[in-house]
């Protein structure tokens, strides 16, 4: 079986060969290991790693988030996405890093620019406050200022376009 | 002694002072906002009073609603915690006049040391050094540019109410000063209804200590030593440690004596803290005094063995110090990292959602304050500190080990936290060495971002959950092969 894997935008093909009861030879990045685990409980499992004759235990907390799993290993947690699922969001956050939106739930505390004002690159365009922390978003390119869509004391929802900027064609 | 007690605060300070609470048989009052129906300080309090929406000026920071559900309550005290009203004058003054105790110093007392230029002028007088500055607030942004050209840059716009690092800005050149003076401002507003703020010269590389004290109402005063909480992100303090590794015993008698003379000065009644900056020449400067329960106390009553909120609640009642300075015999290190929900990777935006998995460490010397459970969704409405994560080791090194290994066993899943930021912290050769200075985290770890050596190893990992989770939960954990490594298979270097 073939998996193929994706950890923030690199991909991993996970390549696995059942050799019986959760025990497995798996290639991954180049590696070759045997491995065999066991799920103690719900999202906590032990897998033993055999590379190059030596053994080691991993400690895998898991859950499952939609299609991906949260996974934390030693003091980490990456999110393990399905690489033909995630290419589909790669794309639609590609689209949202250059618009001025809030990543989460926010309220609206200050506008910095007016419609039809150039902007550079950085400025500081609009500042919104959420869990008591102010946060600025600041211009993603140089350019013209469209559209303000909201106004101070708005609460504004995640992915909601704030401000319109129309990029320069030469930067 | 009180029969009941209400607590006005959310999360994981709720839940500490309830511990305590029931602890001393008092019984327990929680209050909650629309967004806090199923949070653990409501589940783990004997009984909780509705107060309104999730907005903090309708709920928590609603002094006449929080009133009436301590009187419905028929609770004969309030314990404000921190944050929120706990260092509102006007809301202990309601107390006060509604005939219940509050849990805390008189109101007349928090509101001399809540203006903090009040507070400073105070320290002036009473022959306490304090930073140079401007001894006036103000909301003019065109007048305080104006003080802003005496003060000189570098310098700090700080709010007049503030506190835990809301409504303050550093400024390092004149064009900046309007933007950060506005945005201090409303987010003073914001977070104290108050949004006056005013100057303070930013020293070169200081260190931010801060002396914990108990007074209580006949006229004692203790001091239980430092805590060093140097290592701050935007103002917010999120790793403490005692003892500082700065403090000669010369220098902590003298910033206790100090810290005990400014108390007196302000007929400080109940627990709080003096917190001074100490320069690079080990000359200390009067901060500020916080006149409630600081969130990193545990590290003190980890060296102490004392219990802040049961002094806290014994004061109020009128009891009087059973202790004396000689009592006070701080034993070992003691570290706190503060367990955030926000994305390191992602500017450390706030990160609200549900929780999937908690597994929090466990051990020895391992004391953990928490405000959450798994399945709590973290509401988007509040401060992003879920838990307190606090270690007691015999020496300084064995505690930093303590809480690298506690930092890596914290296993959260569904949302972000800072866990690994802090680790990498802890693992810093600066720390190590104790070079812990205000402007740690900018200098050394702006650029920070957790290592991907290993994601070929979570890859698999992510592979196993998911066989793990088709498989039918009975099945999985009857495994075939697994059994321990034996001592000759674990021998050599790993490559992790």
């Amino acid at each position: 079986m073939e998996y193929s894997r994706t950890i923030n935008g690199k991909d991993f093909l996970v390549v696995l060969e059942e050799e019986g009861e959760n025990l497995c030879r798996i290639q991954v990045d180049g590696r070759q290991m045997e491995v065999s685990w066991l799920e103690i409980g719900k999202g906590l499992i032990f897998a033993q790693i055999q590379e190059n004759g030596l053994t080691r235990t991993l400690k895998i907390h898991a859950a499952k988030q939609g299609e991906a799993f949260e996974v934390f290993i030693d003091g980490l947690a990456r999110t393990v996405t399905d690489t033909k699922s995630s290419r589909r969001k790669a794309v639609g956050q590609a689209g949202i890093q250059n618009t001025i939106t809030p990543s989460i739930p926010s309220t609206v505390s200050r506008i910095a620019v007016e419609k039809g004002q150039k902007v550079e690159k950085g400025q500081p365009v609009i500042v919104l406050s959420a869990m008591k922390m102010e946060t600025t978003l600041c211009a993603p390119y140089s350019g013209e200022v469209k559209a303000v869509n909201v106004s101070p004391g708005d609460r504004v929802s995640a992915g909601q376009i704030l401000v319109e900027i129309e990029k320069h064609e030469n930067p | 002694m009180f029969k009941k007690m209400l607590i006005a605060n959310r999360g994981e300070i709720a839940v500490r002072i309830m511990r305590t609470a029931k602890e001393m048989g008092i019984k327990t009052a929680a209050i909650f906002s629309d967004a806090d129906q199923k949070a653990l300080h409501v589940l783990e309090a004997d009984e909780a009073v509705h107060i309104g929406p999730a907005e903090p000026k309708e709920s928590y920071l609603a002094i006449e609603k929080i009133i009436d559900a301590a009187k419905k309550a028929h609770a004969q005290a309030i314990h404000p915690g921190y944050g929120f009203l706990s260092e509102n004058a006007q809301f202990a003054k309601a107390v006060e006049d509604s005939g219940i105790v509050f849990i805390g110093p008189p109101s007349k007392v928090i509101a001399a040391l809540g203006d903090k230029t009040c507070a400073r002028q105070m320290m002036q007088d009473g022959g306490v050094p304090v930073i140079p500055g401007t001894t006036t607030a103000s909301l003019d942004p065109k007048a305080l540019a104006e003080q802003a050209k005496a003060v000189g840059f570098p310098l700090l716009v700080k709010a007049a109410a503030g506190g835990g690092g809301k409504g303050m800005r550093v400024v390092e050149q004149p064009q900046d000063f309007a933007h950060a003076c506005q945005s201090a401002i409303s987010e003073a507003a914001a977070a104290f209804g108050n949004g006056a703020v005013y100057l303070e010269k930013r020293l070169a590389r200081p260190r931010h200590i801060e002396i914990q004290i108990l007074a209580d109402s006949h006229g004692n005063v203790i001091h239980l030593n430092e805590r060093e909480c140097s290592i701050q992100r935007r103002h917010q303090k999120i790793i403490e440690e005692t003892p500082s590794p700065a403090l000669t015993p010369q220098l902590r008698e003298k910033m206790g004596a100090a810290a005990i003379a400014a108390a007196k000065a302000a007929g400080y009644v109940n627990a709080g803290t003096v917190e001074f900056l100490l320069d690079s020449d080990n000359s200390f400067l009067f901060l500020e005094v916080n006149t409630r329960l600081q969130v990193e106390h545990p590290i003190t009553e980890l060296v102490t063995g004392e219990d802040l909120v049961r002094r806290q609640i014994e004061i109020a009642a009128g009891k009087k110090l059973s202790l004396n300075q000689e009592d006070i015999r701080p034993k070992g290190h003691a570290i706190e990292c503060r367990i955030y929900g926000e994305d390191p990777q992602n500017g450390f935006m706030p990160s609200p959602g549900r929780i999937l998995l908690f597994s929090p460490p466990q051990g020895p010397g391992i004391r953990h304050d928490c405000g959450i459970y798994e399945g709590f969704t973290v509401p988007t409405d509040y401060d992003p500190i879920l838990a307190k994560l606090c270690v007691l080791a015999p020496d300084r090194p064995q505690a930093i080990a303590r809480m690298k290994n506690a930092l890596a066993d914290y296993a959260l899943l569904g949302i972000s936290t800072n866990t690994a930021f802090m680790h990498a912290v802890l693992s810093s050769a600066e720390f190590e060495r104790g070079e812990t200075y205000t402007d740690f985290l900018p200098e050394l770890f702006s650029s920070w971002s957790p290592k991907t050596e290993n994601d070929a190893l979570f890859a698999l990992a992510g592979v196993l959950a998911q066989m793990a989770d088709l498989k039918s939960p009975a099945k999985s954990a009857t495994a075939g092969k697994w059994r321990p490594a034996t001592p000759f298979e674990t021998l050599g270097p790993w490559r992790l």
